[in-house]
């Protein structure tokens, strides 16, 4: 179960990536203090907004936002907007005008709107076909799912990520409960690993352009071409796979040989009424069935994926 | 992670503090920890965690994709160091998790912002999938399964007197190991570039069934350990060009799939006895013989796209991809038979199958505000899979258990059908805003696709959708959605793949009511006409900002409506509750509750050995099937903003699968209930955490994990329950165990 030895040499080749990088690296606030806490000129927001504030903004300076340097964050207003009535409250009002642009949950910001801002920088790459997205129609913001003034923003770490999408998706929360689910859960495959969440070209939010060439990043052995193919697999793998969790085994929709028999009817055994008759006779059996018992059909029938055996047209090869 | 500024410290006192900095000399020790202060707030924080665990007990099914499998210690050991240039935004991070566990990973990641980036992760995936497995084949995990010494062959499991005491286990179990190499760089004039490559293998062993024997009641099989040993790679290099107003990239992605395991064998377990229709005594165990499979084939894949969004408008924008992909696949064909015993008179048509399947994928979509209340979203999709595989006849031999027949009347003599289609989907969705409170949503979707080689030519599916959501206050708001879809298909024919596969030699002389080999009123599901409903309804309350409730409902059903046999509904609701909690700045909650109900019923006939019988009803039989899950979790955070701080899970998850099968009249054997299919899990996660000192703390966690579960397929069957097929010994999962780990954690900044 210990096995970490081979981790020095990671370490190692991580140490090499980053030396010419960590030489330079230092915390340099001071230098940006004089101007500013983390931008130019943005002490007229953070006089107000420290870490003891209902609205604390300071950590925004933990993250890639809050790196001056970097040309293309040019301070608060880039999102928040100028907010001179918030900043300045001319009337002195008990409860100051609101920013101009917010993205707090009681904001009367729309989505839109809200979205707008981050669209601005990041509406290429993966952010491409947002508009017209499910969750682009669905008035959902950015800020639903990503968390800009923190450290850590979970949706971007795959260990924690499902809890982001599950404040919505909790049909898909309950699934990675069952006994067989993808790693979820155990944080090794996070929802981004198949659903790009800002839109693509493929159905279902899917990373690829379809569902066969999502599933085969991770099970490229299922591609083939194969000599003889299962048409509902090489098709579509969700005819028979249901991926976030099942409650049969290898996340299959239903258990087999039922699955099997909702296409298959044959003389002899396809169409045969597999029930208690065929359990062991321990179990109450009268006549143990090898097509009902342990993979069922696919004790025989194995190649369900497709095979490349000349002799494998009936999927036993 | 992130702790609030000591109270002393208000918020002027830091804007002050702020102020001062740089005023060399004016240093006192006040200022000194307002500096500390203010360094903590705007620098990255890293940590190391180090410390060890116990396991109190062996259980795969717990450590499946963990790695907590075995009882006794392990090591602990996370880190995440961080670190940020703010005078030039160089940045580098390095994240290592479950370091001492068959789970670890490790990134690095370092570059410039707005400049350049690298990345280099590791991470290993334990996939355990049985440690109560059993086979009396010697060398588990080889290409070439061996039986002991002294085997005792006879045509069935019965007879095998020493089969029981032959068993011996083995875990199955495969490790995946993925190092990645990222790289990006920004380039001149709005052009960057990303490049990302992928080394994945994957070891080990999976499960898969071998038979013997193809026909006539003769089939005899094994459950055996297929030796997995692929390597899987990924490269992906693209060029975007980005300027507020037209994005671009065109890219490339290959994927190339390599497996060390063309085939697996194994020794025949069975006798060749006169009776059992195996054509040769080569075939059985006294004749040396052997059956043999194919393993997945190495296999590659090359795309080229190009994606691209344009903002015609501020209100007005379109975007599209476009791509061509080809799947390929030439690895040298298994010969029809391992057993040399038996005789081959036609040569393979062709040496390997130059597999070859073109993919093309068009995707546009124009979304538009046509007035200030309501946006319209026209998109169009196309994708087409081109199998240009070529097509040979094969005359296979069945399961490594006969002769090559002559090409003559047999079933042995078929064609590989390398089926394509081509699918189009027209999508507009328009929403309107009644009011600031209320959207209303309408939408509609065509889809058409057209397949070769199935039962049906095209099918095509219209779907309409409406939905509306209100926010009624600042504190509830609730909608409701629905979607109608009916699919229709060419004329079902059932037939149509059986006599482009089989020789015309074999289907010619049968009459032609009985020219198929599924039944002709049994309609695949995903080729069969449906009329499917999908309704959604939630409500959110937020009583108070420290009250969040949600309540969510869907259903959907499925009805087959023009299939007699086959599956012809599936149908099935969930309902969701979730509570979230701050009762106040230091104490916080959660509590969730699912619960699903899923069921579909399916026909079929038991024809026996005569094909008409399908016609007539007393013969049918059914399948109601139904699932009930039912998930449940409640939490709670503590953190005072002290020395410590605590929390815990709970989490159950209860499910339920029933099948009733009710027989017809005219068959023979009556069905019997099955039990029902069962799991139970309970999981209890706690932790704290103790500040020994401001930056070191000591932490506890613990886990306990309890999980049964029941299911016919496994439980009680022995390696000679049945006949034909030798038994695995396998149990169904069932387990409690206690982790508990103590760490020390150190942070920085």
């Amino acid at each position: 179960m210990v096995r970490v030895s081979n981790l020095s040499m990671f370490l190692l080749l991580g140490a090499v990536l980053l030396s010419g990088l960590v030489g330079g690296v230092q915390a340099a606030e001071d230098k940006n203090a004089a101007t500013g806490v983390i931008y130019k000129g943005d002490a007229k927001c953070t006089r107000c907004h420290d870490e003891n504030d209902n609205v604390p903004v300071l950590a925004i300076a933990k993250t890639r936002h809050g790196v001056a340097a970097d040309g293309r964050n040019i301070g608060c207003t880039a999102c928040h907007g100028e907010s001179r009535l918030h900043s300045e409250n001319p009337q002195g009002l008990k409860d100051r005008p609101k920013v101009d642009r917010g993205f707090l949950r009681s904001s009367a910001t729309s989505a839109k709107e809200r979205n707008e801002a981050c669209l601005g920088c990041h509406q290429g790459g993966k952010r491409m076909h947002w508009a017209g997205s499910q969750h682009a129609s669905g008035d959902v913001a950015c800020t639903s799912c990503h968390q800009v003034h923190t450290q850590h923003d979970k949706v971007r770490d795959k260990t924690v990520q499902g809890e982001v999408c599950f404040t919505c998706h909790k049909e898909q929360r309950a699934q990675t409960f069952r006994a067989s689910h993808h790693p979820i859960r155990e944080g090794k495959v996070g929802c981004s690993d198949c659903h790009n969440p800002h839109g693509t070209a493929g159905p279902k939010l899917l990373v690829k352009d379809t569902v066969v060439e999502t599933c085969y990043t991770c099970h490229a052995e299922k591609r083939g071409p194969f000599l003889w193919e299962h048409p509902p697999a090489s098709d579509n793998c969700l005819n028979c796979h249901t991926p976030h969790g099942s409650n049969h085994a290898s996340l299959l929709k239903t258990k087999p040989p039922y699955l099997c028999q909702q296409c298959h009817d044959f003389t002899q055994h396809p169409g045969t009424a597999y029930s208690g008759r065929g359990l062991p006779t321990t179990a109450g059996g009268v006549a143990p069935a090898q097509q009902q018992l342990l993979r069922a059909c696919l004790n025989c029938h194995t190649q369900v994926h497709g095979t490349n055996h000349p002799s494998g047209a009936r999927a036993t090869r | 992670m992130t702790r609030k500024i000591e109270p002393r410290f208000a918020r002027k006192v830091l804007a002050v503090s702020v102020s001062m900095i740089g005023l060399a000399g004016f240093v006192n020790a006040r200022a000194d920890d307002v500096d500390e202060e203010t360094r903590r707030l705007l620098t990255p924080e890293s940590e190391i965690e180090a410390g060890f665990g116990n396991v109190s007990k062996d259980s795969f099914k717990h450590g499946d994709f963990t790695g907590l499998n075995q009882s006794g210690a392990y090591g602990i050991a996370n880190f995440s160091i961080f670190g940020r240039d703010k005078d030039d935004a160089r940045y580098y991070e390095i994240i290592g998790r479950n370091l001492g566990l068959d789970s670890r990973s490790l990134k690095v990641e370092g570059g410039r912002q707005g400049d350049f980036g690298l990345r280099f992760e590791y991470s290993q995936l334990p996939k355990l999938f049985t440690d109560s497995y059993q086979t009396p084949f010697v060398n588990p995990g080889a290409t070439s399964l061996l039986l002991p010494p002294g085997w005792v062959a006879t045509n069935n499991t019965t007879g095998m007197t020493n089969l029981a005491g032959s068993m011996r286990s083995f875990d199955v179990e495969t490790t995946r190991k993925a190092y990645s190499l990222g790289m990006t760089k920004q380039l001149v004039a709005g052009w960057s570039a990303v490049v990302d490559f992928k080394h994945e293998t994957k070891e080990g062993n999976k499960l898969i069934g071998g038979v013997i024997g193809s026909t006539g009641g003769n089939p005899r099989a094994a459950i055996l350990p297929e030796p997995v040993d692929y390597t899987t790679d990924q490269f992906e290099a693209i060029a975007r060009y980005i300027t507020p107003r037209l994005q671009t990239e065109f890219g490339y992605y290959g994927s190339f799939f390599r497996n060390e395991n063309s085939a697996l064998a194994w020794q025949n377990p069975y006798e060749n006895i006169a009776g059992t229709a195996w054509g040769n005594p080569a075939v059985g165990y006294a004749g040396g013989g052997f059956g043999q499979l194919s393993l997945p084939p190495d296999n590659q894949f090359h795309q080229i796209f190009a994606s691209g969004g344009y903002n015609y408008s501020k209100d007005t924008r379109i975007v599209g991809k476009l791509s061509f992909g080809r799947m390929t696949q030439n690895e040298s064909f298994l010969p029809y038979t391992v057993n040399p015993g038996l005789t081959v008179t036609t040569p393979l048509p062709r040496a390997s199958l130059d597999g070859k399947v073109d993919t093309t994928h068009a995707d546009l979509k124009l979304t538009s505000k046509l007035a200030p209340k309501t946006n319209f979203a026209l998109g169009y999709r196309y994708d087409d899979r081109d199998n240009k595989t070529p097509q040979s006849q094969y005359l296979y031999i069945g399961g490594d258990s006969m002769n090559q027949p002559l090409l003559t009347n047999v079933g042995q003599a078929r064609t590989n059908l390398p089926g394509s289609s081509t699918k189009h989907q027209v999508t507009a969705e328009l929403d309107h805003r009644l009011a600031m409170q209320t959207k209303l949503k309408l939408g509609y979707e065509f889809d058409r696709i057209e397949k070769t080689f199935e039962a049906i030519d095209w099918e095509r599916e219209h779907t309409v959708k409406a939905g509306v959501d209100h926010r009624f206050n600042e504190m509830v708001g609730a909608g409701i959605s629905y979607a109608y879809s009916d699919r229709d298909t060419s004329t079902y024919d059932a037939a149509a793949p059986f006599l482009a596969s089989y020789s015309p030699l074999y289907w010619g002389p049968m009459p032609l009511d009985q020219q198929w080999d599924n039944v002709p009123t049994q309609k695949k599901f995903f080729l069969a006409p449906r009329k499917r409903d999908k309704l959604h309804a939630h409500t959110h309350v937020s009583p108070s900002e420290r009250v969040d409730l949600q309540f969510g409902v869907d259903y959907n059903n499925d009805d087959y409506h023009d299939s007699y046999f086959g599956l012809r509904e599936a149908k099935g609701w969930v309902a969701n509750f979730d509570a979230s909690l701050q009762a106040s700045d230091t104490v916080t909650g959660h509590a969730f509750v699912s619960y699903e109900h899923y069921g579909s019923d399916q026909r079929s006939s038991q024809l026996g050995a005569v094909k008409l019988n399908y016609l007539n009803p007393g013969y049918d039989w059914t399948a109601d099937i139904t699932d009930k899950t039912f998930t449940f979790g409640v939490g709670f955070r503590v953190k005072p903003g002290g020395k410590y701080e605590f929390g815990g899970d709970f989490s159950h998850s209860y499910s339920n699968g029933e099948i009733d099968v009710a027989t017809g009249a005219l068959i023979a054997t009556p069905a019997t209930p099955l039990p029902d299919v069962v799991s139970r899990l309970n999981r209890v996660d706690l932790f704290g955490r103790y500040w020994l000192q401001k930056d070191l703390s000591i932490n506890l966690k613990y886990i306990y994990e309890r999980y049964s579960s029941k299911d016919w397929a496994y439980d009680e069957v022995l390696p000679a329950t049945m006949a034909n097929v030798i038994g695995t010994n396998q149990l169904s999962p069932d387990y409690g165990v206690h982790v508990i780990g103590i760490t020390a954690s150190y942070r920085f900044f």
